[in-house]
């Protein structure tokens, strides 16, 4: 549909301008317009499965985590029953924020206005007032708005609040592939450790988000001053990277590494690491293509992107979800994985290996917090409306991969954000009820 | 808390100290990083725990223990916690030299820095060591506009020898719970 009218605003969007038809041109539009960050909210913050918690941060019932699901602030939590209950965080009198804290157990919520209780998964306990007035109430109606959908996979925790969704696993489909070859890579799983390291970006919500679904070329450039470009790292990850769509709007980027390769060459993801840390991802590379397959053995990951805005970084254990909170301004979260099973000092050195990086005390991820806020301001620049950013490095070098899920292009081909547009154009103007 | 201990410090020694930070707020806010890392012990433990908002624990209503800000605080416990940074020797030295090179973007052109030192208090530990808190306030001026001023405390151990001290161990209590200044790698 052209020139669609954004919902509660007066500007007319003509979608052919804002994005080119193969995507090799994106509007500067996309990433500062008022109007079109408000529609995201209902269009694909409303549509789609969202990542909440981690089934490690929810041991045992009353356990519960604050979360959003876009701008909307919701709790996750381990019923009595033992499932995982989502709701809005809102109270249904007069709408406080009744869980008021980031996360632990709790038996109730007390909203602090007129004292309501609520069970951390959402059900109405009592109503002082309404007992002193001898008044019975409707129970069902006046709980926390439930998420209407809450699913997991590889103990990720995701919810939509869309109830006619499709389920996650159709949704993640093929991308499970690339999910199963970093989080069911280590035997005894992973686990979240503590609470996110939450941080503002002043950059538009999107930027992280492309960036860790494939731009595995920045490195030697952006952190040159840490991977330069003549390191044996990025020689490798020039000569093996590619990233890989399974469908429009995931991603993977991974080295590929020969058949032939050694456990050695695929576990060594930080040469200048500790040798202890070394042996022990050399260990676990050794016994991948049995309890994977072959395929997912030879995948030395970088990063993977679920849309719309979680992000995995393979090598570093940290993942991290992009919560749009403006279109120039982002609440950035991060959490620190580890390997269960990982004795204490190996747990150690994971963690240097991601905090010393990223996080918002990482030297590397300063930068990227840099450049993204960068463009923000670049994208601010109404002059420069007839000058859409370049995406078509790489442009028909893509093709399905041999061997892998997906359609795959090498390093520097920018294929993997055209498909993330691709994506955003349906979810935005596709089928939209005007 | 714990009490102040019973040995206290004397004047000379508090106002040592004092000078010895506002040295190395000087060095800092000079770019002096390498001058700065020659303060630093070898045995440096240098570590931001992650400041977060937890589950209030009602059977400590209405003893300090209940608003005590350690329960607020993600330390690295060994391998078990998440702190936003827990560096050693090694992962400072790569904090101060990285600043140097013409394409570590983030800080080529260089932010403008101001450190503000105070409420400094000393406490005598045995084997020439020192127990030290202070605050500390560091406006952060960068590409044009953006202004931004961080505050927290610092709970140090300093090491005295020859005539020189050094930070053995520092422990930056920042007062953010959302960090909302661009970047928490910088050294407070
Ligand atoms: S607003 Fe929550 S109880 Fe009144
Ligand atoms: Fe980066």
């Amino acid at each position: 549909m052209n020139g669609l009218q954004a919902a509660g605003s007066q500007v007319a969007f003509d979608e052919a301008s804002l994005l080119a038809p193969d995507y090799s041109y994106v509007s500067r539009e996309v990433f500062n317009s008022e109007a079109l960050y408000r529609l995201e909210q209902q269009r694909i913050f409303e549509r789609n499965w969202l990542y909440v918690a981690h089934e490690s941060q929810l041991g045992k019932p009353g356990d519960f985590v604050a979360s959003y699901m876009g701008e909307v602030p919701v709790i996750v939590a381990k019923g009595s029953d033992g499932k995982v209950a989502v709701s809005v965080n809102s109270c249904p009198h007069r709408g406080l924020r009744v869980c008021r804290v980031d996360q632990g157990n709790a038996a109730r919520f007390i909203c602090p206005y007129h004292t309501w209780a609520f069970k951390p998964t959402g059900e109405l306990v009592g109503i002082p007032q309404a007992q002193k007035l001898g008044e019975s109430v409707d129970r069902e109606r006046l709980s926390l708005k439930r998420v209407p959908r809450v699913a997991s996979v590889f103990g990720l925790i995701f919810a939509s609040l869309d109830p006619d969704i499709e389920p996650l696993d159709t949704y993640l489909g093929d991308q499970k592939f690339y999910m199963e070859a970093f989080f069911d890579r280590f035997p005894g799983g992973l686990e979240v450790v503590g609470p996110p390291h939450k941080w503002q970006i002043k950059c538009n919500w999107k930027l992280p988000v492309e960036n860790m679904l494939g731009d595995i070329g920045h490195a030697a450039f952006l952190h040159g001053s840490l991977v330069p470009p003549d390191s044996p790292s990025n020689v490798e990850i020039e000569q093996h990277g590619i990233t890989v769509v399974p469908s429009p709007g995931h991603a993977a980027a991974i080295r590929y590494l020969p058949s032939d390769s050694s456990p050695a060459e695929r576990g060594a993801h930080n040469p200048s690491a500790p040798p202890e840390l070394i042996e022990y991802m050399v260990e676990v590379e050794r016994t991948v293509a049995e309890r994977l397959s072959p395929e997912q053995a030879r995948i030395k990951g970088m990063a993977l992107g679920i849309y719309p805005n979680l992000s995995l970084l393979w090598g570093q254990f940290t993942l991290r979800v992009s919560h749009p909170r403006a279109p120039g301004l982002i609440e950035y979260w991060s959490w620190w994985l580890t390997p269960v099973e990982a004795p204490d000092h190996i747990r150690q050195m994971l963690r240097t290996g991601y905090t010393v990086g990223f996080g918002p005390a990482g030297i590397i991820e300063q930068e990227d917090s840099y450049a993204w806020s960068q463009q923000f301001l670049g994208s601010d620049i109404r002059y420069l409306n007839d000058r859409p950013y370049y995406y078509g490095l790489g442009m028909g070098e893509e093709s399905p991969h041999p061997e892998l899920p997906g359609v795959s292009g090498r390093c520097y081909n920018e294929h993997y954000a055209r498909s993330f547009y691709q994506r955003w154009r349906a979810d935005m103007f596709n089928g939209a009820q005007s | 808390m714990t009490a102040m201990s019973a040995k206290t410090a004397d004047s000379e020694l508090i106002s040592r100290i004092e000078q010895f930070y506002y040295r190395e707020a000087r060095l800092l806010d000079e770019r002096r990083f390498q001058q700065w890392f020659a303060l630093v012990d070898e045995s440096i433990e240098y570590s931001i725990p992650t400041r977060y908002v937890p589950q209030p624990d009602f059977q400590k209503q209405d003893t300090e223990e209940f608003l005590s800000v350690d329960s607020e605080l993600e330390r690295a416990q060994g391998g078990r916690g998440a702190p936003l940074r827990h560096d050693g020797y090694l992962e400072t030295f790569a904090r101060t030299i990285r600043p140097f090179k013409r394409n570590a973007w983030a800080e080529s052109p260089p932010p403008r820095t101001r450190r503000f030192i105070a409420n400094v208090e000393v406490e005598p530990l045995a084997g020439g060591e020192y127990r030290a808190y202070s605050n500390f306030q560091m406006f952060y001026s960068h590409n044009g506009a953006e202004n931004v001023t961080y505050t927290g405390s610092r709970r140090d151990i300093l090491k005295d020898g020859e005539g020189q001290l050094r930070i053995c161990r520092r422990e930056v209590i920042i007062d953010w719970d959302i960090i909302s200044g661009p970047t928490m790698a910088l050294i407070f």
